[in-house]
């Protein structure tokens, strides 16, 4: 086994174990999908384009946990000492976290799956299309982009409370670059950036492949955007993530 | 240079400084393959920034530094391979017990698994197999992070104050175990305040006092290691000379009652 291989399987393991997180990290968006279904009345705009909202919410749990686990990863690291065993092993700052966001992935690909299988059967509120599995490349993509973004914020906030308000702030950007709203009803400003934000991107994918359509410009442009971004934030955490 | 004479770790004219482990003005250590080398001194007089430099964790602001005859800067992963490092501040993988914890070290480096539990019966950590290391006392800690610098079986080990928040006994039973145990059949760069420690287990051993007031020409040839032999008069003299310094003062004072280092003591 690699040396990655290896380090993946590690972290996997140790994250598994963590019953509390994995219970929420499963649990949370599916009561926000339940709460909506519950709260509003079926002429509701939110629930009748079930399409719309049910991306919106697999857009949102993607930033959160992404953003939450690069976080949360770095301060853990720092407390508990691991981070002084890691940096003694034959891996670059680049490849632990790349292993740590493949865990990152797998979670939050088991959190998708159960939100999705949740909308299409109890709640009936989507309709799934034989390309259901295509939402994996935006997911996946998503899920790096944000945890290479908050493990930037962990390792350059010194404390976690600092860290918190790093992602609050990151948080109402976020919203405002059309994680949970149109573009039509951004601000003037956001809307001229909107087409290039990749959280814009990420919604519009997982719409796009949620309903079966294929139109390759947005997909193409898209996926591109997704994967240029969590390349350029990857190499921004290798080199901010420092072993001394 | 051949491979038979390649130092295990080399520096010369060394300077660094650190805000939390002291400082090193134009220090320079020897370290030949096979020795258990002591790094004795002070807190703060730099031991765990010698560690650090020679693992590559910090890089000096002058001198040179070369371990197995390599730079260990920038992080070279295939020399992290071939060393093996164990913090003073012990940290471990979290949520696994402490038998995954040590087969994982060692997948990791890529290490058969065959010594994990020759090492957990060495290291007396039976008891603690199957407990979370999140829940071992400090000195299955200190054992299990012994345990994990060596599994992969590394060509030079770095143990820094392996005893450091020890009580008394423990930190006796864990000298006893290193001494008694074949698990370090390598170099290995032992940092350490206490002066018993090095007279128990290193063959060599370079003495640190204050940042900047380092005492270190430590060479073969003229009789500057403090050999398993005893401490020759030569050398007393000089260590005297060279240091000057509170410490040295300790290990002469030490010194007069008996030998640092009783004939056949050592390995």
């Amino acid at each position: 086994m690699t040396t990655f291989g290896a380090l993946y399987r590690v972290l996997l393991r140790s994250d598994a174990r963590d019953t509390t997180s994995v219970i929420s990290l499963l649990t949370a968006p599916i009561l926000v999908l339940i709460a909506l279904r519950l709260a509003l009345p079926e002429s509701n705009a939110i629930i009748a384009d079930a399409n719309a909202t049910v991306s919106s919410t697999i857009a949102a749990s993607v930033a959160t946990t992404g953003l939450i686990a690069g976080v949360l990863h770095i301060h853990y690291w720092r407390q508990n000492g691991a981070l002084r065993l890691l940096r003694t092993f034959p891996i670059s700052s680049g490849g632990l976290l790349t292993a740590q966001a493949l865990v990152c992935a797998v979670l939050g690909i088991a959190q998708v799956a159960v939100l999705l299988v949740l909308a299409a059967l109890p709640l009936r509120a989507l309709e799934l299309s034989v390309f259901v599995p295509s939402v994996l490349v935006p997911v996946v993509l998503g899920l790096f982009i944000f945890f290479f973004a908050g493990a930037i914020i962990g390792l350059v906030t010194r404390t976690l409370v600092t860290s918190a308000l790093a992602v609050m702030g990151f948080s109402a950007i976020l919203i405002y670059l059309g994680l949970n709203a149109s573009a039509g009803t951004l601000p003037g400003w956001a809307q001229t950036i909107a087409p290039y934000s990749p959280v814009l991107q990420l919604r519009d994918l997982l719409s796009e492949s949620l309903a079966g359509h294929w139109n390759p410009q947005v997909l193409g442009w898209g996926t591109l955007t997704l994967a240029v971004t969590a390349l350029v934030l990857f190499l921004i955490g290798h080199r901010t993530l420092r072993w001394e | 240079m051949t491979t038979a004479t390649i130092p295990a770790l080399l520096m010369e004219g060394v300077t660094c400084s650190s805000r939390n482990s002291g400082s090193l003005n134009d220090f320079s250590i020897l370290v030949e393959p096979g020795t258990f080398h002591g790094l004795i001194g002070a807190p703060g007089s730099g031991k765990s920034l010698v560690m650090d430099l020679a693992v590559g964790f910090r890089r000096p602001e002058r001198g040179r530094v070369q371990v197995l005859g390599l730079s260990p800067t920038p992080r070279q992963t295939e020399l992290l391979r071939r060393i093996g490092i164990q913090s003073q501040r012990v940290g471990f993988l979290p949520r696994l017990t402490v038998r995954e914890h040590l087969r994982s070290v060692a997948e990791i480096f890529g290490s058969p698994l065959r010594d994990v539990d020759i090492l957990i019966e060495a290291l007396l950590l039976d008891s603690a197999v199957d407990t979370r290391v999140d829940a071992i006392t400090a000195s299955e800690g200190q054992r299990l992070a012994v345990a994990s610098a060596v599994v992969h079986r590394p060509e030079i080990l770095f143990l820094d104050e392996p005893t450091a928040n020890l009580d008394q006994e423990s930190r006796r039973n864990l000298v006893s175990l290193l001494r008694s145990s074949n698990i370090i059949g390598t170099t290995t760069l032992y940092a350490t305040r206490h002066l018993d420690e090095v007279e128990y287990l290193c063959d060599a051993v370079t003495v640190m006092d204050r940042p900047a007031e380092v005492w270190n020409r430590v060479e073969t040839e003229n009789g500057a290691y403090l050999r398993g032999a005893g401490v020759n008069a030569e050398k007393r003299e000089a260590t005297a000379v060279s240091g000057g310094v509170a410490l040295l003062r300790t290990i002469r004072r030490q010194m007069g009652g008996r030998q640092l280092f009783p004939r056949g003591a050592v390995r």
